[in-house]
Parts: structure tokens; sequence; C-alpha cells
């Protein structure tokens, strides 16, 4: 019998919590085993360590340089509409929400997900296409203590220091041009005084729960997007795609949430 | 004197065809003993045989149980069923390694995970057996840039270093010159020498048929099920 309109999403949505409530456990059991990293093995470390170093270090250099932009068109237009409107006391609590509240933590997922969320969508899908996962299973090896459990918790350490590193990038730039065109202020104590001034306590919540909380589920998207390919080289690409459209959504639904739970 | 407690034991073990092509097995019974070379022969065209899989219990029989160390795979909590896993040394009869780790990452990777041995030891031991199975030294690049021979050599390897309770060779000779097979009986006769148990699973005549192999017992497939074979004949060969 063919299924109805309303079946077809009722179908859908079942298979959108299923897909939701396993996340959430995967998640669950990363954040789990996170808290007992005296248990980890030495394997794991290393995978957790590399993650870092891929995720976050040779990032570094893109995110700099997508942050020195930044700087340079926010940063500067702030300064220079500010100045005209005699407003220049507001360019701490502007740049904060700007910049610290949702540019850089959303830049900053954005290009993690392109080039690390991918990447371990694919890897873990290489790795079920090919048998790869049942020869680590084979050696007595956790899929989740040695595969996601270290990507989860690297991706989303990494997002956090690179989005660190954005924001004080984009000050800098944004800084030095305005020097340079003669806007703001030219004493750097100054302007760190504005920008301080403008940051409160929860705008550091929002941004450990914008960088760390989309980093886990980036990780746990990709990774369980990967390990559902099928059998075919062919699922691989299929696979990606999924995990980064999937990425990205959950990135925005969660800074939206966050944004209204901090501040409204 | 007390009976010795079989490594692996198949009692009953039924399954049916696998999604991934395994062949059908159906009322298998063998027991494996400590110190005891067991020599499956595979049948052309049923190669495919889930004795491995089974024996480290990564597929669960429909009915009957296969039992390691006197305990079903069935009944074992998952982190002690991966503990016991670690004990079980393997060569692979399909891709047997994890592509984005260095060949000699991968052979010590169920030591440096499971054990607190120094890394260094574990290296040295890797090493060792490299020299002792030919092999110049220990690979350092990726499982893709390694000729499929010394691949299969290095396989050994893996198979056989933290000296496992259980071996289990699915084709290990395919793809290595037969000049080899020494070396890997050697291997054989110390694992078998520190109560080991080792399951050979070969399509080869020339292996079966080699005097240096200490076997204890020879089976075939007849059908679905596993058949021991007595006084030096296969039963179906007359």
């Amino acid at each position: 019998m063919p299924m109805t309109f309303i079946g077809k999403i009722g179908q859908r949505s079942i298979v959108r919590i299923r897909m939701s409530t396993h996340l959430f456990a995967v998640l669950g059991s990363i954040l789990g085993q996170a808290t007992r990293p005296r248990h980890w093995p030495r394997t794991t470390r290393a995978v957790f360590a590399r993650q870092i170093l891929f995720t976050g270090v040779e990032a570094m250099p893109f995110v700099s340089m997508v942050a020195f932009l930044t700087g340079i068109s926010v940063v500067v237009q702030a300064q220079v509409w500010l100045s005209k409107a005699g407003q220049s006391g507001l360019l701490g609590g502007v740049l904060v929400a700007v910049i610290i509240r949702e540019v850089a933590p959303l830049l900053v997922n954005f290009i993690v997900i392109g080039r690390s969320g991918t990447a371990i969508a694919v890897e873990m899908a290489n790795m079920k296409v090919f048998g790869e996962i049942k020869v680590m299973e084979a050696q007595g090896l956790d899929a989740l203590l040695y595969l996601a459990i270290p990507r989860a918790l690297g991706t989303a350490v990494s997002v956090f220091c690179l989005t660190i590193w954005f924001i004080i990038v984009s000050f800098f730039s944004g800084y030095a041009f305005g020097i340079l065109f003669g806007i703001g202020a030219t004493d750097p104590l100054i302007f760190l005084n504005t920008v301080l001034r403008g940051l409160h306590p929860p705008d550091v919540y929002n941004l450990l729960a914008k960088t760390l909380v989309p980093g886990l589920f980036t990780s746990g998207i990709c990774i369980i997007e990967g390990l559902s390919a099928g059998n075919s080289v062919t699922e691989v690409p299929r696979a990606a795609t999924r995990a980064f459209v999937r990425s990205v959504a959950a990135l925005f639904i969660i800074s939206a949430v966050v944004s209204l739970l901090t501040y409204i | 004197m007390s009976e010795k407690v079989p490594i692996l034991e198949f009692k009953d073990v039924t399954i049916a065809e696998t999604p991934m092509g395994h062949a059908c097995m159906s009322h298998v019974n063998a027991r494996f003993l400590p110190g005891s070379l067991a020599l499956i022969r595979m049948e052309p065209g049923n190669e495919q045989l889930p004795f491995a899989d089974l024996a480290e219990g990564l597929l669960c029989p429909e009915e009957g149980h296969v039992l390691f160390r006197g305990e079903a795979w069935t009944g074992i909590p998952p982190e002690q069923m991966l503990q016991q896993r670690a004990r079980i040394g393997r060569v692979f009869d399909g891709h047997g390694w994890i592509s984005n780790l260095n060949v000699d990452e991968n052979v010590t990777l169920s030591q440096r995970h499971h054990t607190r041995r120094p890394g260094a030891e574990i290296l040295a031991e890797a090493e060792a057996l490299a020299r002792a199975f030919g092999l110049s030294e220990l690979p350092r690049t990726r499982p893709a840039m390694v000729s499929p021979q010394e691949l299969r050599r290095a396989e050994w390897i893996r198979a056989f270093l933290g000296q496992p309770l259980l071996v289990l060779l699915e084709r290990p000779m395919r793809g290595v010159p037969m000049g080899h097979l020494p070396r890997l009986i050697s291997a054989v006769r110390q694992a078998l020498s520190r109560e080991a148990a080792v399951l050979w699973l070969t399509d080869n005549d020339r292996i079966e048929q080699h005097s240096e192999l200490p076997t204890s017992a020879r089976y075939v497939m007849q059908g679905f099920t596993l058949v021991m074979m007595e006084n030096g004949r296969y039963p179906d060969r007359r």
C-alpha cells in the first residue's frame, strides 16, 4: 500500500528522532569517558594529541588569515562608524557583540567543519568500507575509546583555542589598521581597555558554549555519518556531504539556542 | 591429571551466510587445546570461512556457542571481551590494516593499547620478529606504500607479537614465496611451546603436506560442517 503524505512525514520524523537519540547517546558516552582521562590508554591519548595537531595547530595559518581580514573589515568599520556617530564609548560593547559572541565562534566552527569534520567523516567511512573497523575490533580496540573520544574532544578543544586565537588576531589587525587610517585609539592599552569593558561573564559562558558544544557535535555527527557508510566506496562522498550539511545545521541551531539562553 | 581447558571450542555452531559473504556452517564441533596446531583445509569456492571471526567473538552464531578459554563469547561483558581479544593474534584473509597508521604503528597497536609495556620494548620485540621473518626492518610507512609480500609478513609479526594465547592464520602464505614458510613454521613452533593454540586456514596443498608442520589435527569443511581428517586422509577423498 503506498504511504500517505502524513505517513511519510511521520516516517521522516521517526528517522530524525532516532538519529538525534543516537547522536546524544554517543556524545553522552564521549563526555562520560572524557571525565576519566586517566583510564585512557596511551593510544587514545596519542590520537587526541594528533587530532589537536590536525584540527587546531595546522588550521592556525588559515584561521589567522580569516581573522586578520575580519579585523580589517569589522573592527575598523566599527571604529569608523561609531566615531562618526560620536559613540566611541560603545566600541567595546559592539566588538564583543559582533566578534566574540557571533563572528569568531561561527567562522572558526565553519572552518573546522570544512577542514576537519569532512576529513573525519571520510576517514571513518573509508575505515568502514575497507573493513578496518573490524580489524580494529579484532585486536580488542573499542571504536568509541579509540576513534570517537579523542577526535571529539580534540575537535572541541581545538575549536575553543582557535576561536580565542581568532579574537586576538582580529582585534590586533583591527587596531593596527585603525591606527594606519588614523581612526580610533592610538594607545593599545586604551583599545584593550575599551574591549574588556564591553566583556561580561555571560560573554565568557557564551564563548565556551559556542565553541565546545558545536565542536563536540561536529565530530559526533561526522563520526556517526562516516561509520554509517555501507560497504561501497561510492558511500564515502555521500557520507561526507551528509556530515557537512548536518554539522552546519547543528552549528546554527546550537548558536541560536546559546544566544537565546545567554542574552534573553 | 585434569584435562586441559581448550583455548577455543566450537560447540554445535551454526551460522547462516552473512552479508559480508561468509560461508554457511552447520553444527560445527571442534576443540583447540593449548599447544596444538589445527589445520583447516578450505575447499575451492568455500574460502570465506567465518572461523576466525567466530573465534574472536566478532560474529555471533545462530545456534551453539564459541568458547574462548572456557567462556562463551556471548556471556562475556563487552570490556572483558575486548581484553580477551587482545590475547588473540591474527593474520587476516582480507585487508588487515588501518590505512592512516604506519605499518609499525599498526603492528604494535594492540600491545600499546592493552598493555603498559614500554614502547621501546614492544618495538624491540616487533623488530626481532621482523628479522626472524626475513624482513630487514619493520616498515615505517603507510601500508599502501609497502609491497604485498612484505605486508603479509608484517601481519605475521602482529599475529605473534605479545605472545598471544591463540593465533589465527587465515591463508598466511598468500602472496608470500614458499621459501619463507620455514620461518612461519618456526614461529608457530615457538607459540606452541608456550602453550598457545594455532588455527591455520589454508587452501594450499604444499603447505598442508609440509613435513615440518607440527599439526595436531586436520580438518576440512564437508558441505556445511567441519570434519576431522582421520588416518592421513580427508573423509571424502578416496
